[in-house]
Order: C-alpha cells, then structure tokens, then sequence
C-alpha cells in the first residue's frame, strides 16, 4: 500500500460503507428519509476515524496494535450510533444497538468478503 | 417493483467501486508488510528516520517492507522496513533497489523472443529457483554441469541481473548467470578472441586460481559468452576450460565482415611501433610506422582496460598502442573510417582540452564561491521554510488523514443535531 494513496482509501472506505449499509437498512425496512440519512451521516461519523486511526498505529507499531486499536473503535462505535440511533431514528421495529450491530457487521462481513473476492 | 430496482442498482454500483480495491467499514485498510529481496546487483543502502545513511545490503538479501511512501516532490518512491531484532526502528529504501516476491503477480515476465541456448558450467550444477531472485524458495532440481538447454532471459525491475526460464526434467523455474555459471552464445558464428599476450585461464570466474596459460596470438573460436559482471568469456584451449577475463583477450567484429566495412584507424603519432605481443617491452616488428598510415583493425582490446588493436602493416601482423596510459589522453591512432567524423571528433576534442583547461584554473575558485552561496541560499531557505516544509513523512501523512477524518466526524455529528434538531 502507498500511503500517499490514504485519503483516497478512506474516501473508498466511506462510500462503500454507506452503500451497504443503506441497501441493508432498506432491506430492514427503514423506509423514512430521515432515518436514512441519519444511518448516512453516522457513518460519515464513525467511518474516518475507523479507517484512520488503526493505519496510525499500523504504520507507528505494527499490525497486532493496528488490530486492538481497530476492536476498540470498533466497539466504542457500534455504542455511538447505537446512541444516535435511539435518539433519532422513528424507525422502531429493531432495538437500536442491535440495528447498529447489524448493520456494522454487514458492511464488515460484505467488505471482508469482496476483498478476498 | 422500485425497491428491487433501487437494490439492484446499489448493488450494481458497490461491485463497480469494487474495481479500485476498496476496503469496507470493518475493514479498514490494513497495510499488510511483503517480503522483497535486494534486487540491486551493487547491493542497496538504507536510511534511518533522520534521512541519514545506516547501512548497505548485499543484493538478494530479504527484507520485510511494511509501506511504501512517494515523495510528493520528487515523485520518488521509497520503502519502509525494520529488522526482526530492531522491531520499532524503521529504514527507508529505494523501490528501485528491491524486488517483491509475492507469489504470482511479480514474477517478472520473460520474452520468448528473447532465447539463449544454454550450458551450465559450474560444477556443482545450478539449482532451479521458484522464482527470478534469490529470495525465492529453491526448487531442489539441479541441473548439472555440461547440460544443454534453452532459457528464455528476463531482467528484473532495478536489476539488470538477468535471470532465465528454464524447464528440466518436469521442473520450471529459474537460474540466475552470475559468476559465470551459465554460458551461451555457442552458435554465435564468426566472432573469435585473440591473445595479445600471454593469458592465463581460471578455474572460477574470479578468476584466482590459474589452469593453463594460452600463448600471446593465439586465437580461440571455442568459447561462451557469460554474465556481464564477470567481465570475461568461458574458453576451451587445448582441451582445458576455464575463464578468460575479458581484460585480457580482444575480440573480432564478424559484423564488419559481413557487412564489407572498413574500420580504419589512421596513424597520427610519430614513433607508433608495431609489436609481436601487445607488450611495450617485448619485441617490436617494426619501429615507426609513419604518420597518416591508415591500419585496419582486425581485433580490438577492451578499450576500458589498454588500448591495443591487432592489425597489419606491410604484409606484417603485429600490435599497435591505441591510448597512452597515464594522467594524459593521447591517441597514437584515430579512428578514420569516416574523414569528417575524425575531423568533427578532433574539433570537439580540442574544444574539450580547451575547456578542461579553463576549468582546472578557475573551477577550484569557483567552486567554492558556489558552494558558499548554496549554502547561505539554503541556510535562509530553511529559516524561511522552519516548520512548513512539503516533505512529510509517512506519520504526517496519516495523522493530517486522521484529523480531516475528525473534521468530518465533528461536521457530522453538528449535522445530525442539525438535522434532528425539532422544530418548536
């Protein structure tokens, strides 16, 4: 990997993330344009950071810190749009933190599989 | 009937962007370290996070790269590795000088147009390796000494070391020529070496250890080209073999032959001596070959090492000086195949006497003056420059990538309070 290639990566990273994460959303039957666009600007939320900080400590100290770090972002957003989703989603049919669960692991499962396509 | 059509386009556009090799939420990018070998044949120094020099590595020595940065300046690539003992210590080096070896996607592609008939010379044969540099993994097959077969050449990235392609009893892999292990060129037709003295033959192409002596004048038409940095040819004289440093032996041009050109040199020294032997203090055949004489060139040293040509002069064969050795640059003979080049050639050589004479007087002088002004220009520059300098580093880059990524983060955040902001 170049890393003057980052932010373009990161850009790719945010892009796909909304993707399925929308199509999923859609799926689950979130139908109100609000609560789509919340689901998109969590993402914008959480997904830089998600994607930049563990490349820090990837290059920094290695890929097993790189791993830890990426857990604990992992877990502290699925809590963060948890939250954002119980305050400001209307759509009700799915716990908050378990749509958040879901829809995270989508994006995580899908993205791990396209790229071991 | 819209849903499906909406999912079905999403889904078509996600598998599109698939084609720039993006990374999903979970999967942020990891940046996964390879495995890359010296691929530089004078081997390649690395730097230390300061930019300053740290070492050398001999060429095919493997290392772990973890990223690869490119300046933004100079658009240079380098690559970042550490040694296993100095985990959090991390060297830069130059993407020139190394050669990946991941499994399918770098091996180096070779040109079947690009065949060599070849014949193993080492003794102990040569192992066939997975692939086209030392850090590969070896194959187990030998192929011994004396054996014949064809290889397609390839060269890598950053190395002219060329490897070749072969295939053995079922095994395809690679070989690499160096130290003269591998000879070709058996059916190039026509091209002879000549001794212009007295020349020993080695066992090895390092040429230590002497197995036969063949005589000055002695013209050999058995032997086989080898890898360039062994500078020499592998001979059979007299039905021993051996390396026979290109130092000590010239060589014909068939070409000139074929062709029917003349390659002349023109005598324009007084006191040129023809001789037996390419050897200033052995016997000379004739002592003055007048100024102006037009000699053919039949064989030609090395011009890197001395400069004798083999030619004839009255019906006489012997060995002319090309260049004097020594501080001063002087041709006992100019190349006259063409009058106007050797007049253009003699114009621009004493332009450059010219110069190189004004430049001696005045370059120490000037030097220094230059020297001087750089290093004001650059001292200000720096000042000027302190602490807002385009030459990032790798860190830079990822923490400036980590605070835009906070800085969307913020923006998103005020915009979700924004946009569920409810209306009174």
């Amino acid at each position: 990997m170049i890393l003057n290639n980052l932010p373009f990566i990161m850009l790719k990273c945010l892009i796909l993330t909304i993707i399925i994460e929308l199509i999923v959303a859609i799926i689950l039957k979130v139908k109100d344009k609000k609560d789509l666009l919340n689901v998109v600007l969590v993402n914008c939320l959480t997904n830089p950071i998600v994607v930049s900080f563990p490349v820090y400590f990837n290059i920094k100290y290695g890929i097993f810190e790189r791993r830890i770090c990426l857990i604990i972002l992992e877990i502290l957003t699925l809590f963060v749009e948890g939250i954002i989703y119980k305050k400001y989603l209307s759509f009700k049919k799915i716990n908050p933190f378990i749509l958040s669960l879901i829809l995270n692991s989508s994006s995580y499962i899908i993205g791990e599989f396209i790229n071991n396509i | 009937m819209k849903k499906t059509l909406l999912i079905t386009v999403v889904c078509i556009l996600a598998i599109i962007s698939l084609q720039l090799a993006v990374f999903a939420d979970m999967g942020a990018p990891e940046i996964e370290p390879y495995k890359a070998s010296i691929s530089n044949v004078n081997g390649a120094k690395y730097y230390n996070s300061e930019g300053n020099e740290a070492g050398k590595l001999d060429y095919g020595t493997t290392i772990t790269i973890s990223y690869e940065i490119e300046n933004w300046e100079t658009k240079e690539r380098t690559a970042t590795f550490s040694f296993a003992e100095e985990q959090y210590e991390f060297y830069t080096i130059s993407i020139n000088d190394i050669t990946p070896l991941e499994d399918e996607a770098e091996k180096v592609k070779y040109s079947k147009e690009d065949k060599e008939e070849l014949i193993i010379l080492s003794e102990d044969g040569v192992e066939i390796s997975e692939g086209p540099a030392y850090g590969y993994e070896k194959t187990g097959v030998v192929i011994p000494k004396g054996e014949e077969l064809t290889g397609y050449r390839t060269e890598k990235m950053g190395s002219a070391v060329p490897w070749f392609f072969v295939t053995y009893e079922g095994t395809s892999g690679w070989v690499c020529e160096l130290n003269g292990v591998i000879g070709y060129g058996k059916d190039y037709e026509n091209q002879k070496l000549l001794t212009p003295r007295a020349t020993k033959i080695y066992k090895e192409a390092d040429y230590r250890k002497a197995v036969a002596v063949i005589p000055a004048n002695t013209i050999i038409t058995d032997f086989l080209e080898i890898d360039d940095w062994s500078q020499g040819y592998y001979v059979t004289y007299e039905g021993v073999s051996g390396y026979l440093s290109n130092g000590y032996c010239a060589v014909n041009f068939p070409w000139l032959e074929t062709e029917k050109k003349s390659f002349e040199y023109e005598v324009n020294y007084p006191e040129v001596k023809l001789y037996k032997e390419a050897n200033t203090n052995g016997e000379v055949l004739i002592d003055n070959i007048p100024v102006g004489t037009k000699l053919e060139y039949f064989y030609g040293e090395d011009i890197r090492f001395t400069g004798w040509i083999y030619t004839s002069y009255n019906n006489v064969n012997g060995w002319v000086y090309y260049i004097e050795d020594g501080s001063v640059y002087k041709d006992y003979l100019q190349y006259a195949n063409d009058a106007i080049l050797a007049q253009e050639s003699e114009e621009i050589e004493e332009d450059v006497i010219e110069e190189n004479e004004e430049v001696t007087e005045n370059t120490v002088t000037e030097r220094e003056n230059e020297e001087t002004v750089m290093n004001e220009v650059a001292t200000e520059e720096q000042k000027e420059n302190k602490g807002s300098s385009t030459m990032v580093s790798a860190t830079q880059i990822v923490i400036i990538c980590a605070m835009f990524g906070v800085t969307i983060a913020v923006t998103s955040f005020v915009t979700i309070a924004l946009v569920n902001r409810k209306k009174k």
